[in-house]
């Protein structure tokens, strides 16, 4: 296998302030690192035919390691509405919580978004616990989930 | 901070075996969990009207992932990638070692290979190689063998750890 190790996912942002609070501050991410990005290998690689100027920084929290893009030059394209969940490629991060509103509180605080149409509880005998879905800046879908046992345990829990 | 922990990322693909084989058999990756999903509840979650959806948790490293398939109601988009420029994730980056061989198994599993992105760098501050390849539904993978970079890595998961 000539593959050692996965890295970071990416994520390209509108206002590279405004996403490290969100982030950072508001999420707990701590930044590990920052670089910027230019010259025509980097071009390249990115398969941008313009003028490239890139920042970013790496930033960490748990076992995630995000690296935030932020295109100077040349912009970015794309708009902050959140994607619908079915369109191919990625769709969300997943964050477990202790406390759903005030965690929903913060993304507000912190430049997000909460969809509150989404607010949903569970108490089926298989499954108790509480969902909401919120967007970042520039309207990643984060996936808030309150759910007293974690991840380990979510089984096959589904209603008619 | 109300905040226990970050989960995984998760991500829409049109064909559940096909990304299993690119995914698991071609990268490396193991699966950890099986779910479906449907009913009421879900809908209002996933903003879906109508909804059948399976999916995988797998992992690789410390990497957590799920593959969304959505029987109902199908999927939206292209299979073309992303401009790197596009708000949104962007990539996935994966640390390798012998960049030919990686090509090679990205397309036996069904991804594709963007060679003109191919990138060799050799100059004092930075020597590695680059690959830009697409998983079968045109996620950017990233292959990196930039043995410097890695040492940064290595001391970063152990600050991690301790």
């Amino acid at each position: 296998m000539p593959i050692k190790m996965v890295g970071h996912i990416g994520l390209c942002v509108s206002d590279l302030d405004r996403a490290l609070r969100f982030w950072c501050d508001g999420l707990g991410f701590e930044v590990l690192r920052g670089a910027p990005f230019y010259g025509s290998s980097w071009k390249r690689v990115m398969e941008i035919d313009d003028d490239l100027y890139l920042q970013t920084k790496m930033i960490r929290r748990d076992h995630l390691k995000l690296e935030i893009l932020y295109f100077e030059k040349p912009g970015h394209c794309g708009t902050s509405e959140r994607r619908p969940m079915n369109k191919l490629g990625f769709t969300h991060l997943a964050v477990w919580v202790r406390d759903i509103e005030e965690v929903a509180k913060r993304v507000v605080d912190y430049g997000g978004s909460i969809v509150e149409s989404t607010r949903t509880i569970f108490d089926h005998p298989k499954l108790q616990g509480k969902w909401l879905i919120c967007t970042d800046p520039d309207g990643i879908r984060v996936e808030l989930v309150e759910y007293p046992d974690g991840e380990s345990v979510l089984e096959h829990v589904n209603e008619k | 901070m109300p905040i226990k922990s970050v989960g995984h990322v998760g991500f829409c693909v049109s064909d559940l075996d096909r990304s299993l084989r690119f995914w698991c058999e071609g990268l490396g990756f193991e699966v950890l969990r099986e779910f479906e999903f449907y009913g009421s509840s879900w809908k209002r979650v996933l903003e879906l009207d109508d909804l059948d959806l399976q999916t995988r948790i797998i992992r690789r490293d410390d990497m957590m992932l799920e593959i969304l398939h959505f029987r109902k109601p199908g999927t939206l988009g292209t299979r073309e990638r992303s401009p790197i420029n596009q708000l949104g994730f962007t990539h996935l980056a994966i640390w390798a070692n012998d960049i030919d061989e990686v090509a090679q198994r990205v397309v036996d599993y069904g991804g594709s290979v963007i060679e003109s992105a191919r990138t060799i760098f050799d100059h004092p501050k930075i020597k590695g190689e680059w690959l830009i390849c697409t998983d079968p539904d045109g996620i950017r993978v990233e292959f990196v063998d930039y043995p410097a970079g890695e040492a940064v890595l290595q001391r970063e998961k152990s600050e991690a750890k301790g």
